[in-house]
């Protein structure tokens, strides 16, 4: 089989429902005729966790998984900057375990990285679905409209379809980063994902990339489905969860720290002291 | 007067004549009719033939721009500019395109031979003046692009002569197996159709509302080929078409072509190659299901074997031998005709007949 230079990260902070979408979050990988080199699988250091993986039964992928432990925290910035240390290969994506790929994923993923070798980021024209599997919409794509990164003539603006670029991204930030393949060096380069921007790490992740001018494409294929707000996934806390829950203030502030914090290529403290 | 004829026979023979393509001005506009007769003649003059460009004004805009820097450099003459010298003898061409009706009319009397060169069915009846035909107008041989069109045309005028030579479509216009982006190449006659089908489009299929479409009518062609290579999809309505240049272009590019078919439906339109629709309105249910399929990977493959099949066709080799073959043709079917005269008149008793040039 085709190697596709390409390793995927599912980093596993929660067993809350891990039994029922782990499983599904895998097959999605094998379903795919271009496989990834090797999945990591990256946890927190937490007990409940490290039992329910000890005592999986991966099949036939077990010679393909590596688990990645990570001690820090249990927060989602880390547990994959710790991965992508460990990534072998030249590219990475990350796969929330809720979520699944599209069997025409990683095919697509090796033809668009032949075909536009200086491309840093690969988002997937993502499918947003609810914790009932039904269809909510999709992200990524508005990458793909005119106007929306602007070209000083009208070929220029052609030419950028698929592309982001800041001003675009300073205009509209809701993008998906899970699913993407990233470069690996890329991602080293810049400091990797943020965990002090709270909500805003993916937007401030992006914000940062496109400043310091790599660049952002969008793959015009459905390569991933995404869950959106499943119980007790990070956004779901970030909105429901009493120790975690984010008024709508606070929720405004994480998005305005993005936009000041894109210059830093390290994670700087921050406190939001406001209400 | 037969020394004359017998003088011009002679310069067919020694190929020292002229042959003109009266051709419109589209002020800039990329049109495949107008590049047709660029090809006629670039190739007329590589087979050592004077052939010309005749433009109507001194202000014409040549159509290098669009089709190529060559195309500029071929000989071009203004009728205005030229206006009294215009001289031309039995031994000449001028060739006229369909659209001209009024000036088969006003050219009746030039001793040279006159060719309707008919690349659309539709214009045909336009300008020629009622009661009139082409053959009573003195022209009784046309050019055309497909066996369809010759037999239409011969339906409307029985008694003229008609002879094919196929559009080419340039080598340029190759499959280089890009990545398709989510955008759509529109072209429609008329612009209307091309606002409904987009706007009708995006109301009704909102989750599709990032898909770009672009008109292409201003593209050169050269550049044209390069964005039919990376586009998805074409759409293409143009209900008069005679040929259909975009669509085969688009499927020399390897995109797909969704189309309603015209009145005179083209002779490479399979039931296998394209997206072929009788209904407008069908058009922005097509290409939402086209788009589903195209963003799911999910090929057609018999369309797609079929569009590799139009490869091989209307290729710039297969148009040079077929303007060869019909010229001389032509140029031979001038020289009997002629050879005929000039025995009529050597006969005494014939010199009642009327002399036909």
């Amino acid at each position: 089989m085709e190697k596709s230079n390409i390793s995927v990260i599912i980093p596993i902070h929660t067993v809350i429902d891990l039994d029922q979408y782990l499983p599904k979050a895998l097959e999605s990988v094998t379903k795919n005729t271009v496989q990834p080199d090797e999945i990591l699988i990256v946890r927190c250091a937490c007990p409940e966790v490290t039992e329910f993986l000890s005592g999986y039964d991966f099949g036939d992928m077990k010679k393909k998984i590596r688990i990645v432990e990570t001690k820090k925290t249990k927060e989602f910035a880390h547990m994959v900057n710790s991965a992508v240390e460990e990534v072998k290969t030249d590219y990475f994506s990350i796969l929330e375990f809720d979520d699944e790929y599209s069997s025409i994923w990683f095919k697509n993923a090796v033809k668009y990285i032949k075909a536009y070798p200086d491309v840093d980021v690969f988002l997937s024209h993502v499918i947003d679905v609810n914790e009932k599997n039904e269809f909510v919409g999709t992200t990524n794509e508005v990458t793909w409209s005119l106007g929306f990164v602007q070209g000083m003539t009208p070929e220029e603006s052609f030419s950028n379809l698929g592309f982001l670029d800041l001003e675009a991204l300073k205009t509209f930030p809701n993008f998906q980063l899970s699913g993407a393949v990233i470069k690996k060096a890329t991602f080293e380069d810049i400091g990797g994902i943020k965990n002090n921007v709270k909500l805003s790490f993916v937007y401030e992740f992006l914000l940062r990339m496109t400043y310091n001018g790599y660049k952002v494409m969008t793959i015009p294929k459905s390569g991933y489905k995404h869950m959106n707000m499943r119980p007790y996934s990070l956004f779901w806390r970030y909105r429901n969860d009493d120790r975690y829950k984010l008024s709508q203030n606070e929720g405004k502030f994480w998005m305005q720290t993005a936009m000041k914090e894109y210059f830093f290529n390290f994670d700087r403290e921050i406190k939001y002291e406001g209400n | 007067m037969i020394e004359k004829l017998k003088e011009s026979l002679n310069k067919i023979e020694n190929k020292d004549f002229q042959i003109m393509f009266l051709t419109p001005d589209l002020k800039g506009t990329p049109r495949a009719s107008v590049a047709e007769i660029y090809y006629h003649v670039k190739e007329l003059i590589k087979l050592g033939y004077n052939a010309s460009i005749l433009h109507e004004n001194n202000e014409y805009t040549k159509v290098g721009a669009w089709l190529g820097e060559e195309y500029d450099n071929l000989p071009h003459s203004s009728i205005q500019e030229i206006g009294g010298t215009f001289k031309v003898g039995p031994q000449d061409f001028l060739i006229i395109p369909e659209l001209f009706g009024n000036v088969i009319q006003q050219t009746q009397k030039l001793p040279c031979k006159r060719v309707i060169f008919a690349q659309s069915y539709d214009y045909i009846l336009d300008m020629l003046p009622p009661g009139t035909n082409w053959t009573s107008l003195g022209v009784n041989t046309f050019i055309t692009t497909s066996e369809t069109i010759k037999q239409e045309i011969n339906k409307l005028f029985p008694a003229t002569t008609g002879h094919i030579i196929s559009p080419q479509i340039p080598s340029y216009f190759s499959n280089k197996n890009s990545l398709k982006k989510p955008i759509i190449a529109i072209m429609c006659r008329d612009d209307r159709t091309t606002s409904k089908i987009v706007k009708t489009f995006y109301l009704k299929y909102p989750l599709y509302s990032f898909i770009t479409f672009r008109d292409i009518k201003q593209i050169p062609r050269e550049e044209l080929s390069e964005v039919l290579n990376d586009y998805f999809l074409s759409v293409w309505v143009d209900e008069t078409s005679s040929f259909g240049t975009f669509p085969v272009e688009s499927m020399k590019c390897g995109t797909p072509v969704i189309g309603k078919v015209p009145m005179i439906q083209p002779e490479w339109i399979s039931e296998k190659n394209g997206i072929w629709l009788f209904d407008e309105l069908q058009i922005p249910e097509a290409i939402a299901i086209f788009s589903k399929n195209f963003f799911e990977d999910v090929e057609d493959t018999d369309l797609l074997n079929e569009i590799k099949g139009m490869e091989n066709k209307y290729t710039e080799e297969e148009q040079s031998k077929q303007i060869k073959d019909v010229y001389t043709k032509i140029f031979n079917e001038r020289k009997e005709e002629l050879k005929t005269n000039i025995s009529r008149l050597s006969e005494p008793n014939n010199l009642e007949q009327p002399i036909v040039l």
